[in-house]
């Protein structure tokens, strides 16, 4: 891989085996002679796509329901695996997915901890940063809570702060953008945003809003039930998927 | 910088921030498991000294076991036996219950399974310190065969591990693993020689030696920590390899079949 390039797809494909996805009973395969890796039915979730994703680079990624967007973030996160072709990633990864991404069970201090110690960052580092994170994310009379208790909101809040101050290098945000609150968060955490991620981070978004994808990115892919069909300069993609689907 | 490239291998090499992360995922897994209540850290000390004071009324003041220190051997089966068990009866929910960071952060799953043995190990270090302080009233007398016990938890880690991979992996597939594996556990506890000297199991069906490697733990957990009778290298080779040979089955099934997990959740 080049040192420029931080995420690099060659040839993937991807296919997922509906049918053997529900789990069995170890008795059905004695009563009714079933086979746990039996496929009944394939479905294409990508073909051969090849792509790179440069240092600092803002890459978006558009599509319709079902085209393969979340495989892909899937796939770069090592959650799943290629049937074909090979993936490269270089750097410290997090994805950002709206209302998920902590334990429930936790409360914010020890989740902001686990996530922080997960991407490698130094204890005392992580604690440092804490007091940025809650204030932040506004959530200092919840921060005793346990996540369960905190609404999706709050929670949103408290992943984006997080991600701002646990600097991974490589950004993947899911359908998620400047978290759940009011105007006023929104316009912060919109600085926020600029200031950390969009001079010095690589980020991948994958979103069907085409004015994130405009504003943000500095290239776009656009992709068609798990194939590339077309990528580039976002504006010229995103008119492009426009009139596609007018 | 790191480079990676994406196949999820479930390998055992662990260096310093990889052990740091194991570490943390078993802090946090601990904390939930004991630390749920104010009253966690109390629970999770009472609990073996009641099971202890427990034995040794039952058992020795109205049974009138003529065994010598039956309660503490009982209990010292029994903890040993309840590690396993717990270790393993977790592992089936481990990756779901740690979906939200497989999706989020790159990290490389067996290292949920090495946490969760390591929670379960930390409970039975309770457990054992417990054990100790019982020992003293008991007047049991220790000698340097004492040394020996690091080796035989290290025997159950690999055991545990190599068990949690295998059947972290059969729940993908089948969704009633988790009563079979309760009925595997009900016939392991009973013949693993919790309830009486491993001997008896041994002399009475050879076999069984070499199909549960608890039978030659307990009985050489017993023989540094209660009986001081001296190692049994014998015991502790066979239970070693038979733990080896789960670990080498496990961490193969793991490596063919985890990365299903994330598309059947």
């Amino acid at each position: 891989m080049k040192q420029d390039t931080v995420i690099e797809f060659s040839d993937v494909s991807k296919s997922y085996k509906v049918g053997s996805s529900d789990s069995l009973a170890i008795r059905d395969i004695f009563t009714k002679g079933q086979n746990p890796l039996a496929e009944f039915r394939t479905i294409q979730a990508l073909k051969n796509v090849s792509f790179k994703v440069r240092r600092n680079e803002k890459f978006g990624i558009i599509g319709r329901n079902g085209s393969g967007k979340s495989t892909i973030i899937n796939l770069i996160m090592g959650a799943m695996r290629p049937d074909q072709g090979s993936i490269r990633t270089e750097g410290k990864i997090m994805k950002l997915e709206s209302g998920t991404g902590f334990d429930n069970e936790l409360n914010a201090f020890q989740n902001v901890m686990l996530s922080g110690s997960l991407l490698g960052l130094p204890k005392k580092d992580i604690i440092k940063r804490y007091e940025e994170i809650i204030s932040f994310a506004e959530l200092e009379e919840f921060q005793d809570l346990k996540i369960k208790n905190l609404s999706k909101g709050m929670k949103s809040r408290l992943a984006f702060a997080t991600a701002m101050h646990v600097n991974p290098d490589i950004m993947l945000l899911d359908e998620f953008f400047g978290g759940g609150g009011d105007i006023k968060f929104k316009k912060k955490s919109d600085e926020l945003f600029k200031e950390r991620v969009l001079t010095d981070k690589s980020l991948v978004i994958v979103s069907h809003s085409l004015s994130t994808i405009r504003e943000y990115c500095d290239r776009a892919m656009w992709l068609e039930t798990g194939i590339i069909k077309d990528s580039g300069d976002p504006n010229w993609v995103c008119d492009e998927y426009e009139a596609y689907h007018a | 910088m790191d480079t990676t490239q994406i196949k999820r291998k479930a390998t055992l090499a662990i260096n310093g921030p990889r052990l740091n992360r194991i570490l943390t995922l078993a802090q946090y897994d601990y904390l939930k498991r004991y630390h749920g209540s104010n009253l966690g850290v109390f629970w999770a000390l009472f609990k073996p000294v009641w099971q202890l004071l427990v034995y040794y009324f039952v058992f020795t003041k109205i049974f009138g076991a003529r065994q010598e220190n039956f309660a503490l051997m009982l209990f010292l089966g029994l903890i040993t036996w309840m590690c396993f068990s717990e270790a393993t009866s977790r592992s089936m929910s481990v990756l779901r219950s740690k979906s939200f960071l497989m999706k989020t952060i790159q990290i490389n799953w067996v290292d949920f399974h090495i946490s969760n043995v390591i929670t379960a190990f930390v409970g039975y270090g309770i457990a054992l310190s417990i054990y100790f302080i019982g020992s003293l009233f008991f007047e049991v007398s220790y000698s340097l065969a004492i040394f020996y016990t690091p080796l035989i938890f290290i025997n159950i880690f690999i055991i545990c591990l190599g068990v949690s991979l295998i059947l972290s992996t059969l729940n993908i597939f089948f969704k009633d693993i988790e009563q079979i594996w309760s009925l595997i556990l009900m016939f392991g506890m009973w013949t693993s020689g919790v309830f009486n000297r491993s001997e008896m199991f041994i002399e009475a069906f050879p076999p069984l030696q070499y199909i549960n490697p608890f039978l030659s733990i307990i009985s050489n957990i017993r023989n540094v920590l209660l009986y001081s009778t001296g190692f049994d290298w014998n015991q502790y080779w066979l239970s070693l390899t038979l733990g080896l040979i789960v670990l080498f089955i496990g961490l193969i099934l793991f490596n063919k079949y985890s990365h299903l997990t994330v598309e059947k959740l």
